[in-house]
């Protein structure tokens, strides 16, 4: 399966309300989290948002349409 | 004053205790009445009140000690003009908000106690009544969460078995592919395969065993683990995570990653515990049983009947669940998952009835 062009930038945010943090150049991004597996094949990531748990933060990356990609728990702070 | 009469309590002291006292008096042989239970039956308002209302108040009553906070509560409330004044369907959420066991019904029956602690409101026209605790319900801030969100110990284990290993070539893991054992983790009729790479954990961090992954698992429900396709137990560390803490000050390195697909566990700076490795599994495979059921987006019309059960069940399961609709969906199983099979469940399944009606459409209930 082809993998689909990458818009070009990931946009990283913060907290429930999306507060911008940063926005990235894809190039700049690491090759593991520019793009995600899904059933219907690999789905660029243009944005992270890292929303904070009671243990931790939970970051959410989406595709170009604002589907949930993939989620990651982070390790519970000691 | 008889708990039968008309006439308002006192206005109270400056606590809920200490104005359920002056409503009930400190000691139980003060009381006309064995118990609560016989006279807020003996009441009039009670009496008045339509016969759903009355066993709504009677099962809430049941959930308590006689001459206990929360039963004073729901009798008072029984003897309250007001509730009648109520669409039934609000006056039944008022009653379940009161009367539970839970944190957020502990919290509830306090801040209606403040309310309803004004003399004047208890000679006032039903209407004003009523709407007191209209506004009481309104207001989510008269009602926390159910959890304070700290991962819950999820009730007794099933059993478990283990198959394998079986070798694989060629493995993906979160890093890359790479050889790995499989082995079936099946706990009642259900097998989940979780693939382990031949690359020992690296130096310093700490992975789950295999046995500790199986005994998480035993924790879940049968309706959650078959939708479980699979569970990589990785040996390295995300590749994301150098570059993620440089994004987000907080980021202590992943824990579990949920794609439609499956659940990868990673290794961690820290030691963590089966309970809390259950309790994460419950939130990550709700986000796979939800892409699978509804779709990827929110947006998705499929979400609708999660979106209207929230709509109509006013608690919250968690704080984290009001950021997104699927993260209440996750939590929402975290919550029902700890209280599963004890006393607690009749409250959730009266408190999250419309959630609860959606995971039992999805056998997740």
């Amino acid at each position: 399966m082809t993998r689909p062009a990458h818009p070009g930038t990931i946009h990283y945010h913060q907290g429930p309300e999306e507060t911008l943090v940063r926005s990235v150049a894809v190039a700049d991004v690491p090759e593991p989290l520019r793009y995600a597996q899904t059933p219907d094949g690999e789905v660029p990531v243009v944005k992270v948002v890292a929303l904070t748990t009671a243990v931790g933060l939970e970051l959410r990356e989406y595709g170009p349409a604002g589907q949930l990609l993939r989620t990651t728990l982070s390790a519970p702070g000691r | 004053m008889g708990l039968t009469g008309q006439r308002p309590p006192e206005r109270p002291a400056l606590t809920p205790r200490a104005w359920l006292d002056s409503v009930f008096g400190k000691k139980a042989n003060q009381q006309p009445y064995a118990d609560e239970f016989e006279a807020v039956k003996a009441n009039a308002q009670f009496k008045a009140l339509p016969a759903a209302l009355q066993a709504n108040l009677l099962e809430e009553l049941g959930r308590h000690a006689p001459w206990t906070q929360g039963r004073q509560m729901v009798a008072l409330l029984g003897r309250y003009g007001g509730l009648a004044g109520l669409p039934q369907a609000k006056a039944q959420q008022v009653i379940n908000l009161i009367g539970g066991t839970t944190r957020t019904s502990t919290h509830a029956r306090d801040e209606l106690a403040k309310r309803l602690a004004d003399s004047a409101l208890w000679k006032a026209a039903p209407a004003v009544q009523a709407d007191v605790l209209s506004k009481f319900l309104e207001d989510p801030t008269s009602y926390p969460p159910l959890s304070a969100g700290a991962p819950a110990k999820l009730p007794g284990p099933q059993q478990v078995s283990m198959e394998g290993p079986v070798e694989v070539a060629s493995q993906p893991f979160r890093p890359g592919a790479e050889p790995a054992l499989r082995y079936d983790v099946r706990v009642g009729m259900h097998r989940v395969p979780v693939f382990v790479p031949k690359t020992p954990v690296r130096a310093g961090l700490h992975q789950h065993t295999l046995m500790q992954v199986a005994q998480a698992l035993a924790q879940l429900p049968s309706g959650l683990l078959s939708r479980i396709p699979f569970i990589t137990l990785e040996a390295k560390p995300n590749p994301g995570d150098d570059y993620w803490k440089l994004n987000f000050a907080n980021f202590k390195g992943s824990y579990l990653t949920a794609d439609a697909s499956s659940v990868a566990i990673h290794p961690t700076e820290e030691p963590q515990s089966i309970d809390a490795l259950a309790s994460a599994l419950v939130h990550e495979a709700g986000h796979v049983v939800s892409y699978s059921e509804w779709g990827l987006s929110a947006a998705d019309e499929r979400w609708k009947p999660w979106r209207d059960a929230v709509t109509k069940d006013v608690v919250l399961p968690s704080a984290y669940a009001a950021n997104r609709v699927g993260e209440d969906f996750s939590e929402t199983l975290r919550a029902y998952y700890a209280v599963r099979g004890t006393p607690a469940q009749a409250e959730l399944d009266v408190l999250f009835a419309g959630r609860v009606a959606v995971l039992k459409q999805l056998a997740l209930a």
